[in-house]
């Protein structure tokens, strides 16, 4: 058998071949198919605007991580608020000043072993201002560092005694 | 003699007119299809699916994959009919994603490979056509999965070597040389002498 007769038939062959073989598929089950598709591809897209928007929502603005050096204290503070008494000096009142000054949150207290005096707080006002202004306000007592990390100052004192 | 002349020549301009009309057709629906027409969707499927179909059973040889792959093909026809051109044949076009689809389902874990037969017969035992067909789907089960898309595009669907190397994205003279090497590599798995 050459290959012209071997070719022919082979296509008969495979025709008797493709007819054991499956019905076309009905436009219903087709469209069933574009639908399941659809619906997936609908909720994937909702996922990743979902994903993206929880990403970003951890990413802050650059606005708000800028360090606060550029903002100052509110001038009519500055001048009004009386220094305070070294029996003042607790957290209660430290955390009441800083709020006049543009600090917010939750401000905490520690004494080490040395006596000095470590105040944790969240500013938006300009440290160096914020500084001088508790030089003054405190009477004598020195601020011995302040430390700038994002939102959160730390405030170090030494203690009169 | 006159009224001969006309006859023969009506006659033998028939084949061309039918080629055209088809042509046309598939420029028609193509272009219906880039505009989202529903029907010419539905036309796609009725006109297309039996060939589709018969192609897909011979290449993976297994009615559910098969009918997976067409289902899969005119889904990805509808999405992707926008990027065609007015130059794209339709046929090829759809037999082109037909076969991308069949690849991928080769590739995938859940390997499909053509099942020989349980009741396979050697060539010396083959005597009717029934034996011949089991023959032939255990000798298609051995050949080079490329191989195996040029002869089923070639002889079952009677494609030319042109729209067989349009539809399987290859130049025409890969498609003649691996029509060449299936047809001689069949004979011998058929106990042909090539």
């Amino acid at each position: 058998m050459n290959d012209d007769e071997f070719t022919k038939q082979l296509g008969s062959m495979l025709e008797k071949i493709a007819q054991q073989g499956p019905k076309p598929p009905s436009m219903a089950a087709i469209e069933s198919r574009l639908l399941r598709r659809l619906v997936v591809r609908s909720c994937w897209t909702v996922a990743a605007a979902s994903l993206a928007f929880i990403c970003f929502s951890f990413i802050r603005h650059p606005s708000e991580i800028t360090p606060t050096r550029n903002r100052t204290v509110p001038e009519a503070n500055r001048h009004s608020t009386p220094p305070l008494a070294e029996s003042e000096f607790t957290a209660d009142a430290i955390r009441d000043r800083l709020t006049l000054f543009g600090v917010t949150g939750s401000a905490t207290i520690s004494k080490n072993k040395d006596g000095q005096v470590t105040f944790v707080a969240t500013s938006s006002a300009d440290t160096n201002d914020l500084q001088s202004s508790f030089e003054g306000m405190l009477d004598g007592i020195a601020c011995v560092s302040i430390d700038v990390r994002g939102h959160d100052v730390s405030f170090s004192f030494a203690t009169i005694n | 003699v006159t009224l001969t002349l006309t006859w023969q020549w009506v006659m033998a301009a028939r084949p061309y007119a039918e080629v055209r009309s088809t042509a046309d057709v598939d420029t028609d629906l193509l272009s219906r299809l880039r505009r989202r027409e529903r029907p010419a969707f539905a036309e796609l499927v009725a006109l297309y699916g039996p060939a589709l179909t018969r192609v897909a059973y011979c290449h993976l040889s297994d009615s559910h994959a098969a009918e997976d792959a067409v289902q899969d093909t005119f889904v990805g026809a509808w999405a992707g009919a926008a990027r065609t051109t007015t130059a794209t044949s339709l046929r090829s076009w759809l037999f082109a994603i037909l076969f991308n689809i069949c690849r991928k389902r080769i590739r995938t874990r859940t390997r499909v490979r053509l099942q020989q037969p349980a009741d396979f017969v050697t060539p010396a035992a083959a005597t009717t056509d029934d034996d011949r067909i089991l023959e032939l789907r255990a000798a298609l089960a051995q050949l080079q999965d490329d191989h195996r898309e040029v002869v089923v595009l070639r002889f079952l669907e009677k494609l030319d070597v042109s729209e067989t190397a349009s539809a399987l994205e290859i130049p025409e003279g890969t498609v003649k040389s691996r029509t060449h090497a299936a047809i001689g590599h069949l004979r011998t798995l058929m106990g042909e002498e090539p």
